[in-house]
């Protein structure tokens, strides 16, 4: 099933739409009608410019600073003035769209945020129905499965600090290298993230059952519970 | 008839014909595979003193990519690869040394991952494991903590009357490797990029004897193997000091 990231691809239109309009009046008022697949290049053209990236809520976000598309197309149409004045406020449209599209993003963030807490384990975990566990490390039992209210349990757990001094020192500092026992040697498969979310997710299991660790391409999530998640199998 | 229509119907003769050749050339279903003495041939072409004289077996990997273990004249035990390609079965890797490695016929795709065997000598072992293994990791920036979860996962071959062979990796391999590489797949992001997560999951195997204790193969180490743009990996020989036994 599709699963991106649906605030995002909504505010992408909505801020193109945005952006036409603006262009549709400027063109109603301008006296001289240039050519309307002229003027949409010209725009998409100012679009294109010099930008730096800004790192919101870890989340890339363009800025443009440079307007290279409007400077590309000053020197390709400045020879006939008249023919460039035609065409200059449809490329700075197009250079100002960069900021439209970046304002409206800001206004998404947060909805988003909103939307899909990212500090909320259903966010990553939001239907199990076909979920399963595989044994990564033979620090694993044999023979364990998720419980059957799986979904329920999720919704309880709290997010905790991880990898404490003390984990270390369980893991590394206390045992031979070839004694080391994994702290997550389960692996659950075939969850599916809230849908829209875009997300995506490595969800591990702790031995005793009762912690997630929840990895993200960009970060890592610990939560943990009373009870266990995983049970005796048939 | 007129010059135009004279040259359309050139025209047309024409791309119908080049249609067809690509169509024949690259997407057309694959024929019997070689006979024993058409396989000889084509190695030597493809890498020249191979020089096979017993072919052990067939094995079709997918309907365009065929497993071949073999041994040489000179009794060097070794195996070679072969895709349908350009319309012909071609030789695509060979080599005279049967250690094992790991052809990844499609690198994106786990499930086309093969292990494929051919050691030479039986003595003293009983069976092998062969292993998928990623090292755990931690990382700390500031208060930001970071751990990797160490996989080690192993599958068990007992040995019949022969060593050579090849297997698909077990299928909970596939999903976790899938698992790995989705989260390695969004990350475009340089700020973000913490732990490439892809390359350091590497495969393994060793092999024991009756008495449960790692023996080496006593492996045919000389031999030469030629490839293109395979993607093909040797896979490593796991001591136990690399392993965990919790």
């Amino acid at each position: 099933m599709w699963n991106g990231d649906i605030v995002e691809i909504i505010t992408i239109i909505l801020a193109w739409f945005v952006i036409g309009m603006i262009a549709f009046r400027l063109y109603k008022k301008h006296s001289e009608k240039p050519k309307l697949w002229k003027v949409i290049i010209v725009i998409l053209l100012g679009f294109f410019s010099f930008s730096f990236n800004w790192n919101v809520f870890d989340r890339m976000i363009q800025v443009a600073v440079l307007p290279l598309g409007v400077w590309i197309l000053y020197g390709v149409l400045k020879r006939k003035k008249e023919r460039w004045e035609k065409y200059r406020p449809f490329a700075w449209l197009g250079f100002f769209a960069n900021f439209i599209l970046l304002s409206f993003i800001l206004v998404a963030l947060p909805i988003n945020f909103f939307i899909f807490p990212e500090n909320k384990p259903e966010t990553y975990i939001s239907n199990v129905e076909k979920a399963f566990i595989i044994n990564i490390h033979p620090s694993a039992k044999e023979h364990q499965q998720v419980k059957e209210n799986l979904l329920k349990l999720i919704h309880r757990l709290k997010q905790e600090e991880f990898f404490s001094d003390e984990w270390y020192n369980e893991t590394y500092m206390d045992t031979e290298s070839n004694k080391r026992k994994e702290r997550f040697p389960y692996m659950l498969i075939n969850t599916l993230p809230k849908w829209g979310s875009g997300l995506s997710a490595i969800v591990y299991i702790e031995g005793d059952g009762k912690g997630l660790l929840i990895v993200t391409p960009k970060k890592q999530y610990y939560f943990h519970s009373d009870q266990s998640l995983l049970e005796e199998g048939k | 008839m007129t010059k135009t229509k004279f040259l359309t119907l050139i025209g047309i003769v024409l791309i119908l014909l080049t249609a067809f050749t690509v169509y024949w050339f690259y997407f057309s279903k694959p024929e019997p595979f070689l006979t024993n003495e058409q396989m000889v041939k084509e190695m030597n072409r493809f890498s020249p003193g191979t020089d096979a004289s017993i072919i052990q077996d067939t094995v079709y990997f997918d309907e365009q990519h065929v497993y071949v273990p073999f041994v040489s004249v000179d009794n060097k035990y070794g195996f070679s690869f072969w895709e349908w390609q350009h319309h012909k079965w071609q030789a695509v890797f060979i080599s005279t040394n049967g250690d094992m490695r790991i052809w990844k016929i499609n690198s994106k795709d786990p499930s086309t991952y093969h292990l494929v065997w051919n050691f030479p000598s039986l003595d003293q072992v009983s069976y092998m494991k062969l292993y998928l293994i990623k090292k755990r990791g931690y990382h700390i920036t500031g208060d930001i903590h970071y751990y990797e979860p160490g996989v080690q996962m192993e599958k068990k071959i007992v040995f019949s009357e022969n060593l050579s062979g090849s297997m698909q990796i077990p299928n909970e391999w596939i999903s976790v490797i899938q698992s790995l590489n989705n989260i390695s797949a969004n990350q475009f992001d340089l700020f973000s990029n913490l732990l490439n997560y892809r390359r350091d999951i590497y495969f393994g195997w060793n092999a024991y004897d009756k008495l449960d204790k790692i023996t080496s193969l006593g492996g045919s180490s000389n031999g030469s193997s030629r490839y293109g743009d395979l993607d093909v990996d040797y896979v490593m020989f796991i001591d136990e000091s690399e392993l965990e036994y919790p």
